[in-house]
């Protein structure tokens, strides 16, 4: 169970989304983070074989999925970030209407989709229209469809994106009890979320992965590290626009600034644990394509 | 491709509210042309001997009655027995000056064997105007022969110098409208066919206007999917682009196939129950007025069938259209505005002054086909690999083939459908 891609490159007139991307995915969980614009729905879209590479081939083991065709697809799964539903179809009618699609013999779709449904809590909502429901329904739903068929690559764009926090919890777990024995590809760019569900983590910044190991790794080689410093409050811009600030807490006379720094910044500054945040943080800086690196997060 | 399917597919169309509208409104459509051809203005109607007008069944009951002594063989002596009751009723109208409908009133049944002695009474082939008169100046002894007068009338048509027909046509295409006009089996019969004509004429205007509303149901066939943002997960499927596809297809041909035939039987049955099944198996030139000109030689129930299975040929080409346009452009407001253009853009060009006659183009439209049993359209013509036919016939197996090129081109473009790119 191997699904490698190589060389993967995607280009969009003048922009490159997706840039030269080599590795090699197995049975487990895999977080792709990275900020808006970074590449991670291109490069999901071209694992599931939506758009074609510019360059570079997919393969799964060792098979290329382009000439794989239907098979490859048989056993793909995938929920995409802006997930999309017949407005007017029930839930049940939508599992029913997938189930073939995704080769599931009528004779087993029923089970099927009552198997889903149950699985993603929708039992009771069966009826209900899906123009209906609320967005963690539709996720639920979303996920349902995408596990409808057993895959053995489910690729999970955003999954938890717009979700409450009980629905994302709820999310999280349901997704940690499918990756037993297939390849989950999900992409976020909310730390937490990746870091309990996801054994390995990919950061991917300007169609490239940067970064690529499991958290503790990740924690381990980054070169920054969490400084807890009590500055005067007269000092936090210069201070914002000297280090990067992962987080200010402001007290009375004074205020408690989180500072990410390869050295110690300032004399009395203590060293905190580096988190996963720290490692996004340090790598990706303070938004969305932004190459400075320092600022205030 | 699985029956699953399909049936999901039809279903994703159905449980739109909008379709639910559609499909209202084809039923409208078809109880309204029924309305208009039974009790409207383009209906039966039958004047009493109180003046009352009857429409509708009351008024096909008594035209069934009165034309009874007027039906068969329209022979010599059929025709000699009505041109005296008309020249009788139009020497009493004289002494009724107070009843503008004397005359009318008494003639109704008779007014195709009237319409017959017009057409036939004189020898030129005059598209207008029309002498109405004609019937009551001829004498047993000047009644002409009808089949004769027909093929005389053609020949003065497409050879007379004056006549815009002679060289219009080709020396083939003319000997094949005479051999048409020739060919008509058997003495010409009259009789009460009432239902069968305004069936027909119904049914021209549901092929017509339904084709566009029948348009907007399969329009969103494939445009919805990326509206509703549904395609990302659609192609990811196993058969989301081979079987997914041909689904799709089938499911958008079945609907068609379905409220075509309901809609058509419905409309037909209707009609014929209200005013009648009679005279299926006279020939269309019973009604003379109307297919005086035709060059096919067909009876009122096979005029029918035909003109039926032309308009399902037509509906099906439309639905191939709307469903190509809906998976190249994504668009179902496109997926209905071409077809629709292509069916009501004759008609504008023909107010432009833009005819058969200016651009053979014009000739290829289907909107030619709906009308091509229409007694007074013009001959359309066309000539492959020396042999002439009706233009009707070629436009048959251009738009079968057509409809099954679109409906592959549309498999084509969809399952290579990229999303995101």
């Amino acid at each position: 169970m191997e699904l490698t891609i190589t060389e993967l490159t995607k280009d969009f007139r003048k922009t490159r989304a997706v840039s030269q991307v080599n590795y090699t995915f197995q049975s487990g969980v895999y977080g792709l983070l990275g900020v808006n614009g970074a590449g991670k729905t291109t490069l999901m879209r071209m694992i599931t074989t939506l758009l074609k590479p510019t360059a570079g081939t997919i393969t799964w083991d060792g098979q290329d999925v382009v000439q794989m065709d239907k098979d490859y697809r048989r056993i793909l799964g995938y929920l995409p970030q802006d997930f999309g539903i017949y407005p007017d179809f029930t839930v049940q009618d939508y599992l029913l209407y997938m189930a073939p699609l995704k080769g599931i013999r009528p004779v087993l779709a029923k089970a099927r989709a009552e198997e889903m449904l149950r699985m993603t809590g929708m039992t009771q909502h069966r009826k209900l229209k899906m123009k209906a429901l609320s967005g963690g329904m539709k996720r639920r739903a979303g996920i349902a469809q995408a596990v409808i068929n057993d895959p053995k690559i489910l690729i999970l764009d955003e999954p938890t994106a717009g979700l409450d926090p009980s629905e994302r919890i709820r999310f999280r777990n349901l997704i940690s009890e499918l990756a037993t024995d297939r390849v989950v590809l999900l992409s976020t760019h909310i730390v937490s979320d990746v870091e309990s569900m996801a054994g390995q983590i990919i950061l991917m910044k300007n169609g490239k992965f940067v970064m690529t190991g499991s958290s503790e790794e990740l924690i381990r080689n980054c070169p920054d590290r969490g400084w807890l410093c009590d500055v005067p409050k007269k000092q936090v811009n210069d201070c914002c626009l000297k280090y990067r600030v992962s987080s200010i807490k402001t007290m009375a006379d004074h205020a408690k600034l989180r500072i990410l720094s390869r050295e110690m910044p300032m004399p009395g500054a203590v060293l905190e644990e580096t988190t996963l945040e720290d490692v996004f943080l340090s790598c990706f800086g303070e938004r969305s394509g932004d190459e400075s690196d320092h600022g205030v997060v | 491709m699985k029956v699953t399917m399909v049936w999901y597919e039809v279903k994703k169309i159905l449980v739109r509210p909008s379709c639910r509208v559609v499909l209202l409104l084809l039923l409208l459509l078809g109880g309204y042309v029924c309305y208009q051809e039974v009790f409207g203005d383009a209906g039966l109607e039958w004047l009493t001997e109180s003046g009352e007008r009857l429409r509708g069944p009351a008024a096909a009951r008594e035209m069934r009655s009165a034309q009874a002594e007027w039906s068969g063989i329209l022979d010599r002596t059929m025709m000699e027995n009505a041109l005296e009751l008309l020249k009788q009723y139009e020497e009493e109208e004289k002494d009724h000056p107070e009843d503008i409908n004397y005359r009318f009133q008494r003639i109704q049944a008779l007014m195709d064997i009237r319409d017959f002695l017009n057409l036939s009474g004189k020898d030129y082939y005059e598209w207008q105007p029309f002498d109405f008169y004609i019937a009551e100046t001829l004498t047993p002894e000047t009644l002409p022969d009808i089949q004769e007068q027909r093929i005389k009338q053609l020949q003065n048509f497409l050879y007379d110098e004056n006549s815009s027909a002679s060289s219009y046509f080709s020396e083939q295409e003319k000997t094949y409208l005479l051999n048409c006009c020739a060919d008509m089996e058997g003495p010409i019969q009259v009789g009460y066919a009432q239902g069968w004509s305004h069936a027909f004429d119904a049914g021209y205007y549901v092929i017509f206007y339904g084709s566009i509303l029948m348009a907007f149901l399969v329009s969103g066939i494939f445009a919805n999917e990326s509206r509703w943002k549904t395609d990302a997960v659609y192609f990811t499927t196993e058969h989301g682009r081979k079987k997914g596809v041909i689904a799709k297809l089938a499911a958008g041909f079945l609907l068609t196939t379905v409220v075509y035939w309901a809609l058509m039987l419905m409309v037909n049955l209707l009609i014929l129950s209200m005013l009648g099944f009679d005279g299926g198996a006279l020939s269309i030139l019973a009604e003379p007025m109307d297919n005086w000109k035709s060059i096919y030689n067909l009876t009122f129930l096979q005029r029918s069938i035909l003109a039926t299975l032309d308009g399902y040929l037509l509906w099906m080409f439309f639905a191939s259209i709307a469903m190509l346009v809906s998976a190249a452009a994504s668009s179902a407001g496109l997926a209905v505005t071409v077809p629709s253009l292509l069916i009501l853009i004759p008609n504008f060009l023909d107010t432009r002054g833009i005819t058969r006659e200016s651009s053979v183009l014009m000739n290829f439209f289907p909107d030619k086909m709906v009308r091509a049993y229409v007694g007074n359209f013009p001959y359309v013509l066309a000539e492959i690999g020396g042999n002439v036919m009706p233009m009707l016939y070629v436009q048959r197996y251009l738009y079968a083939g057509l409809m099954v090129v679109l409906a592959l081109i549309c498999w084509e473009v969809y399952r290579h459908r990229q999303v995101g790119g």
